[in-house]
């Protein structure tokens, strides 16, 4: 080695550090044109799939908004356009923490909007309460989120306990000879399934239902054949699965093929997309599902906007609601708070009540959680009927045929 | 005992895990074959297997061919492609001994991240999944029930084993991929090129992917990231059964299923898992040749 | 081999490195994060390094150190008030899996050559992560423990304990290759068998690189436990954490003690720059890059330079 050329290394070395270092630390000081929101969404990895109708979601509601100009800013003094700014979370919990990280520190957005899934956003609403930025989520667990006392963030979504009671109601709205007598509980071994596991067991004993068969369910697992033989012992004819929809599909095509016939057949998470029924047809028929919302229901947009979704995508979604009233409840109190600031927005969301959205009218208590309700939806003929809440002369939940018999 | 009430429950369970497992076996029957020839743990394996199911999909879905027909297409498509795999990418990195092997590991990481994400692009992440008469259709027989893919599957596996051993032990070719096998070297010295070889092997090991594809896409539904647990589980299969042996690979896939199978009956889907890896590592400890192999495979050599 | 002058040239980066967070505000800048996640995985590189570049070894279940030296930091808060960013709690989630490594590694050294050894080590890490997915009670199963986040002050601790361990872990690779010991690991990655029958103790020299590279990971582990504050089996125990390191080792150049290094920095920032320009598409660029490098610097890119003056045996080279 030359004598010189371990400093000449030494030298291209610090230039590069020194560049890299005077470029990241320039602010860019620009006057405001518009309103950045960022989301760290997983656009790639398993759950990208799982995602795709919160993306689609919020770029309707960017697109609306903007539509009539945008929301009227009165720091500013006038109407500044939404732009949303997707990361990409990678379907895994640390890069959801390194988009945030992206979003408030190198795209400097003012506020953000939900990522996906309770072990995205736990770790998400810490990285808001560092950096203190506003992240307005769902999708997560209220008792786990609530446990952490988070600062900047607020919560949107159901409450597990009212979403548990929801199969029994279902039941209970059953005409007599319909309903299952024998039930099965499977839950998959991941946080919501196990969350979910203990809220449903809870709330069986409210309603004095018992569980014949209470068993995981595996994750991604190609095969349930010895799990539905324990059910056909049993003689189970109900059964209520927390899954993933790749395995609620390998789970009802094992029980067809194995001839297990059950009367009632409740799944949660797996069951409402449309590729599960996809995959099935009519072995779909009468399967009930869990939703965030239905375009059944009477509130202003609601119906528009499952059409406009169904009219794109040739499927009807029982979630977008959801996701498109969060987007309206942000417009909303960014307004009213009159500025970016994310203190100011923390604060219109929490004082303030939302009204008109597609999912109802919402406010937020002052422990930074609003409730909506969970629902409950039956497939026939290739819609999700709504089966709960029970609306005046709306669908009437039925058994599911055997087999053979369709 | 152990929860099985009476014998045909036992059978029946059994039936299960063998008819599950040979959806590892067929999975694994490529992975054995190339890593029989070149040494190489090709993890992108799954992302074929993959590939050859959405291969099945479009083909259904486009120009209503049916899955088990498509394999006319499908096969021959993938050894195609197979080839390509090599010539361009794996070719350069091949007989650079110890340094090549985790540079290609590496190299089929980077093929499988490329691919699967090309294919969300391309195709949405949506799941699939093909729908006929029979994809969700299971009979009796003899008192046991049996799924009539996953049978499908089982007769696909077993005659593809068949093929590819006679295509081994009675054809030049196959006879010049075994004699590369077991030593490169001496193979190029009475005039193989190794290259070839290569290319056949990579051709049929993927090939054998396309057909695990269609045997996934007519019983399950799948999206682009499907393939990886495919992958791992193919590598146990493989190290149950042996390295470098096809009937191995087969036969570790089998036992892979029984056990999990089994394992799920007695205790539940949870501890199967656990069950299935620790009998991985305890066949890797103590007969790493594979439970199937004849001759013991001098492990000291790698 | 190394001279003062290089010492006097890393000793001035390194300081160079800890002054970033003095001109850029270490809560805001990007650059400052981007730099803590390349130390640590310039650190784990440094791990797979010792038995992989130095040794030859190719393990594949470095994440299993890396959970559980998480999980380790966990329990240490939870049980033995061991709180945030403890030194006595980092150092056993380094020791704890080391002995892990050495438990396992006697089985799995001693029996087991190449491609079978890195099958095992895959199998031990999602052992490993199924057992703490089952261990419910204890491990808090699948739903995985919290930390405190109200511990958070500052991003400066993670900064330079990164940095830290990313010397640390060069300048332990440095001392091994030096002494005896890296003299050992390398006969035995070249020829094991003239090892052996050269007296040297292969099994012993195989343990010591497999548990030193397994504590350097279960501290990383530890920092990354710190910064998430949420440890659970599907993340800690991912195969991300083995395979990238592995890739910037290589890419960096494996058997040097730079390599790894250069591979991180470089990696990491071709990495988040695709996701900033192309958030959609980034992983087909990241494996079509991978694939490239593989192809055509197969030596590592720390070799880039070398060509001609140094021969391809690479017994020759530190």
């Amino acid at each position: 080695m030359k004598l010189k050329s371990d400093f000449t290394k030494l030298g291209f070395y610090l230039l590069v550090l020194a560049v890299l270092t005077v470029v990241s630390g320039t602010v860019w000081a620009a006057d405001r044109t518009e309103i950045l929101i960022g989301t760290p969404l997983p656009v790639t990895g398993i759950l990208a799939g799982a995602a795709l109708e919160q993306k689609w979601a919020y770029e309707q509601a960017v697109a609306d908004i903007n539509k009539k100009g945008g929301i009227f800013v009165k720091e500013h003094g006038k109407k500044l356009p939404v732009k949303l700014i997707i990361a990409d979370a990678e379907s895994d919990p640390g890069k959801a923490v390194a988009a945030m990280e992206r979003l408030i520190k190198v795209d400097k957005v003012d506020a953000l909007l939900s990522g996906f899934t309770t072990n995205h956003i736990i770790p998400t609403s810490m990285t808001a309460d560092k950096y203190k930025k506003y992240y307005h989520a769902t999708t997560c667990l209220v008792p786990p989120w609530l446990e952490q006392n988070f600062k900047w963030s607020t919560l949107f979504f159901f409450d597990i306990m009212q979403s548990a009671a929801v199969p029994y109601q279902v039941i209970n709205s059953m005409p007599k000879e319909d309903r299952p007598k024998k039930l099965a509980i499977l839950m998959e071994d991941t946080i919501d399934g196990r969350a979910f596991g203990g809220a449903f067991k809870a709330q069986a004993e409210k309603f004095g239902y018992k569980f014949s068969v209470d068993e995981p369910m595996a994750v991604g697992a190609k095969d349930y054949s010895s799990q539905i033989l324990k059910l056909k012992i049993k003689g189970v004819d109900g059964i209520l699965i927390f899954g993933a929809d790749a395995d609620c599909v390998t789970f009802v095509r094992q029980m067809k093929e194995t001839g297990l016939n059950v009367k009632y057949f409740h799944g949660y998470k797996g069951t409402w997309a449309h590729e599960f029924y996809n995959a099935l047809g009519p072995d779909a028929e009468g399967i009930l599902m869990d939703g965030f919302w239905s375009e059944d229901f009477p509130y202003p947009g609601a119906k528009e906007l499952g059409t406009r979704y169904a009219k794109k995508f040739d499927k009807h979604s029982v979630s977008i609601g959801l996701y498109y009233g969060l987007c309206q409840i942000l417009w909303q109190a960014i307004e009213k708070a009159g500025s970016l600031d994310s203190a100011k927005i923390r604060e219109a969301v929490l004082n303030n009540e939302f009204k008109g959205t597609v999912i109802g009218d919402i406010k937020y208590g002052d422990n930074h959680v609003a409730i909506h309700l969970s629902t409950a939806h039956q497939w026939h003929k290739g819609y999700q009927e709504l089966s709960y809440p029970i609306l005046e002369g709306g669908w009437k939940t039925g058994a599911m045929l055997p087999w053979n018999e369709r | 005992m152990f929860g099985f009430d009476s014998i045909d429950i036992f059978i029946q369970v059994l039936i299960n895990g063998i008819l599950f497992g040979t959806m590892y076996g067929i999975a694994a029957l490529g992975l054995s074959l190339i890593f029989g020839t070149m040494q190489i743990i090709f993890i992108a394996q799954g992302v074929m297997i993959v590939l050859g199911a959405y291969g099945a999909f479009w083909l259904f879905n486009l120009l209503g061919v049916d899955p088990y027909l498509s394999i006319v297409i499908v096969v021959p498509g993938a050894m195609l492609f197979g080839a390509g795999v090599y010539q361009l990418l794996f070719r350069k990195i091949s007989g650079r001994g110890e340094a090549g092997k985790a540079a290609s590991l590496l190299l089929a990481f980077g093929l499988m991240s490329l691919l699967e994400n090309l294919m969300t692009v391309l195709w949405t992440p949506n799941t699939r999944a093909i729908r006929t008469g029979y994809t969700a259709f299971g009979f009796d027989f003899l008192g046991i029930n049996f799924s009539f893919t996953r049978l499908m599957a089982f007769i696909m596996a077993v005659a593809a084993t068949i093929l590819v051993t006679l295509f081994l032990k009675k054809t030049m070719l196959g006879k010049a991929v075994r004699a590369a096998s077991e030593n490169l070297e001496s193979a190029t010295l009475v005039g193989i090129t190794p290259h070839k070889v290569n290319t056949i092997t990579f051709a049929i090991g993927i090939g054998l992917a396309g057909l695990a594809g269609i045997a996934t896409a007519t019983t399950y539904s799948f999206d682009p990231y499907f393939g990886f647990i495919f992958s791992l589980k193919a590598m146990i299969a493989l190290a149950l059964g042996g390295m470098g042996s096809i009937f191995g690979a087969l036969a570790g896939g089998i036992l892979l299923g029984v056990i999990e199978s089994i394992g799920a009956f007695i205790w539940t889907g949870g501890w199967a898992d656990v069950l299935s890896y620790g009998v991985f590592l305890m066949v890797l400890l103590f007969k790493p040749e594979g439970l199937f192999t004849r001759t013991s495979i001098n492990v000291v050599k790698p | 081999m190394i001279n003062q002058r290089q010492i006097l040239a890393c000793t001035i980066l390194i300081t160079a490195l800890a002054c970033v967070p003095m001109v850029l505000d270490a809560e805001t800048n990007y650059f400052v994060y981007y730099l803590f996640m390349a130390f640590t995985y310039a650190a784990m590189a440094q791990g797979f390094n010792i038995i992989a570049g130095y040794t030859g070894q190719v393990s594949l279940g470095q994440h299993a150190f890396f959970g559980l030296g998480a999980y380790v930091t966990v329990f240490a808060w939870e049980f033995a008030g061991l709180e945030y960013f403890n030194p006595l709690a980092m150092i056993l989630s380094g020791l704890v899996p080391a002995i892990l490594a050495i438990l396992i590694g006697l089985p799995l050294l001693s029996k087991l050559r190449g491609d079978y050894f890195s099958l095992g080590t895959l199998g031990l890490g999602e052992i490993l992560r199924v057992i703490f997915i089952q261990g419910r009670a204890v491990t808090g199963g699948s739903m995985g423990k919290y930390l405190p986040s109200g511990s958070y002050t500052s991003m400066l601790p993670y900064y330079f304990t990164a940095l830290f361990l990313a010397v640390l872990a060069t300048v332990i690779v440095y001392l091994i290759v030096r002494s005896r010991i890296g003299l050992a690991l390398i006969a035995i990655r070249e020829d094991e068998t003239a090892a052996a029958a050269n007296g040297i103790h292969v099994l012993l020299y195989k343990l010591f690189a497999f548990s030193t590279g397994a504590f350097i990971t279960g501290l990383c582990g530890s920092l990354q436990a710190y910064y998430l504050f949420h440890i659970h089996p599907q993340n800690f125990f991912g195969l991300s954490w083995t395979l990238f390191p592995i890739l910037m080792c290589v890419l960096g150049g494996s058997g040097t003690f730079a390599g790894p290094i250069i591979g991180a920095l470089a990696l990491s920032g071709v990495f988040e720059l695709a996701k900033i320009w192309l958030p959609g598409i980034h992983p087909i660029i990241s494996g079509t890059l991978i694939i490239i490098a593989i192809l055509f610097l197969p030596d590592g890119l720390i070799r880039l330079k070398f060509k001609g003056i140094i021969s391809k045996n690479r017994a020759g080279q530190t």
